[in-house]
């Protein structure tokens, strides 16, 4: 009897266990044990960096002035539904809004995009081949002209090794990024490197060390002529603080917030607003930890991350903060609501059955979307993003992004977009063969 | 029935029993040596806090790799800069250590291409085994989605899988 073929299955099920075999077989409980007491004891703060260091991707901080966000008191379309237009493709509306990018340089470098400079300019890192290999210089892609303009060399600090490009954004002006690398001690150093657009070299602006006292530091944000974090003493008063810095280099200014400490503050649009959200990351309940949040969010998508958490939990921030004025509001998630992400105006999220919805902070203008299967949030203070997610086993259909100022609705095809994008860009893998990157580019939406 | 016959008596015998599956299950979830590590370790906090309630159910290890699989999952929640804390990648698996141990490289590459619900629900079928009713606990979703979820991560897999070998001519 012939043998029959190995079916996917099969493969996948011998592959994954050939993987677990290259888990070394040792005994690291004395890592393990005592690496949890150390974590525990320091969790609250810990926590703190660990959520904010994650929520920092989230960035989509528009150019927005401080001066001008305080007179947008609430968008003129308020209460009103918004009339929904079905506007085809996204390149109907936008046509450089969702472009390829070039996958290899002229020497042979693998290109990564990392942040849309502006409405034409995706900066791309190159690097050589290879797992999280460090790029070696950034190019800057015209997606007008199809052309490619090297930008400038990433430098590597003497004594420092294991360079990891950890975050990168840019405007007209100039490009700041971030390289995390380690020094010795061991410790993680954080690096904060400027170029001006037109070119040149690149300024180390500034560096933190893992454990220096007054130097957590999250939210790095090009604000015009300054680059913005928040910050404080890593274990007393972590993110009490805004610190700026001339992107020309100089010593960073500390701007106490008058709203105290904002351990769990995740910008939003318009900086420097942030959202409250004890919950996004971490479902624990210990007592240990303090009181539970008033609105605990359920962390992963239809349950908590724990075992016994309540599935139904809302899945939402608690309000939105001004780090500067300390002004707050407070979020009031409508009735339906089972998750909500929100920026200063607009908060998207599904309905406890399954429909993308839009909704005020305050719990006004709340709208159910019309189609189903989706779910949605919200960018830039402007899009909700939909992005199918079908219950029913039905074929999936293109991502969707509702225009709220004007009701205009595109599609586009992607494999996955970032819930939120500081770098102003999106970007997935195409389909096979090249699998190559794809961007959407919210600065060429205007 | 006694506390040896019911399992380990307290976390450190249970990491010393248990710690080696665990960050192997942890590396196949996630493709990466270290983001396993981390995710074994942030669920084995949360086992500690809970560990009165989880050892006199028996089953403290199951009620790790649920937190694990949902840790994961929530992940795309936590965006690239939770990197900032984790350490600095210093292993990297070969094509060749999967291959020595009679694994396929090229799909275990793909497997990186799934988001993580459909590379989650693909882990627990053919790693961990389970039934789709059993994986939809697991993951708090029906079973009906779990089929779905199923479908479309190995669809995508088989067309990879096809266009690798079309593309070497194999076809």
């Amino acid at each position: 009897m012939p043998e029959l073929p190995e079916t996917l299955e099969d493969r996948l099920a011998r592959t994954m266990r050939a993987a677990a075999g290259l888990v070394p077989d040792e005994n690291q409980v004395e890592d393990l044990v005592p690496g949890l007491a150390r974590r525990r004891s320091r969790r609250a703060r810990q926590r703190v960096h660990t959520l904010l260091a994650a929520a920092a991707v989230l960035l989509a901080l528009a150019a927005t002035s401080f001066a001008a966000v305080r007179l947008a008191a609430r968008p003129t379309v308020a209460d009103q539904p918004i009339q929904i237009e079905d506007a085809g493709p996204i390149s109907n509306v936008w046509p450089l809004a969702v472009v390829p990018t070039p996958e290899r340089s002229s020497d042979g470098l693998t290109y990564e995009p990392w942040a849309a400079l502006d409405a034409s300019h995706i900066l791309l890192a190159a690097a050589p081949a290879g797992k999280d290999a460090f790029p070696v210089r950034f190019d800057v892609y015209d997606t007008s002209s199809k052309t490619i303009a090297p930008l400038t060399d990433l430098p590597r600090t003497t004594g420092l090794e294991r360079q990891t490009l950890m975050y990168a954004e840019g405007d007209e002006a100039h490009v700041i990024w971030e390289v995390l690398a380690i020094g010795t001690g061991p410790s993680k150093v954080s690096e904060l490197w400027t170029i001006p657009r037109s070119g040149g070299s690149a300024t180390l602006l500034h560096s933190f060390r893992a454990n220096d006292k007054d130097q957590a530091h999250f939210f790095y944000h090009l604000n015009g002529d300054t680059v913005e974090w928040m910050g404080g003493d890593p274990v007393r008063s972590p993110m009490d603080s805004l610190y700026r810095l001339p992107v020309t280099g100089g010593t960073p200014e500390r701007v106490p917030s008058p709203a105290g400490s904002l351990n769990f503050g995740i910008p939003l649009t318009p900086w420097p607003w942030v959202q409250i959200a004890p919950g996004y990351f971490v479902a624990d309940t210990s007592p240990s930890d303090g009181p539970a949040p008033s609105v605990t969010a359920g962390v992963s998508d239809s349950g908590g991350e724990t075992p016994g958490e309540r599935p139904e939990q809302v899945d939402a921030p608690t309000s939105l903060v001004n780090v500067l004025t300390g002004q707050t509001i407070p979020v009031r998630p409508a009735k339906d609501v089972a998750s909500l992400y929100c920026d200063l105006h607009w908060c998207g999220g599904i309905t406890k059955s399954g429909r993308p919805l839009i909704q005020h902070p305050d719990g006004s203008g709340y709208q159910v979307l019309p189609d189903t299967g989706y779910r949605s949030w919200v960018i830039l203070d402007r899009f909700v993003a939909l992005a199918h997610h079908p219950k029913d086993g039905s074929a999936l259909r293109p991502y969707q992004l509702l225009d709220l100022r004007t009701g205009r609705m595109v599609s586009f095809e992607a494999e996955s977009i970032e819930p939120i994008s500081y770098t102003h860009l999106s970007k997935w893998r195409g389909e096979a063969p090249d699998h190559r990157w794809w961007v959407l580019n919210y600065k060429a939406t205007e | 029935m006694t506390e040896d016959q019911r399992g380990p008596a307290n976390l450190t015998e249970f990491v010393r029993v248990r710690g080696t599956e665990l960050r192997r299950y942890g590396f196949v979830l996630t493709g990466d040596l270290d983001e396993g590590n981390d995710l074994v370790q942030e669920a084995l906090i949360r086992l500690s806090d809970a560990w009165p309630r989880v050892r006199s159910k028996d089953d403290p290890e199951g009620f790790v790799r649920v937190t694990m699989v949902r840790l994961h999952i929530s992940r795309w929640r936590r965006r690239r800069r939770e990197r900032l804390v984790a350490v600095v990648p210093d292993t990297a698996i070969s094509d060749a250590d999967i291959e020595r141990l009679n694994g396929d490289p090229g799909l275990w590459r793909m497997l990186a291409t799934l988001p993580p619900r459909q590379r989650a629900v693909l882990v627990l079928r053919y790693y961990e085994d389970l039934a789709d009713e059993d994986i939809a606990g697991r993951i708090g979703v029906s079973r009906n989605t779990v089929r779905s979820l199923a479908a479309r991560g190995l669809a995508k897999l088989r067309t990879q899988t096809f266009d690798a070998v079309h593309d070497l001519g194999s076809v």
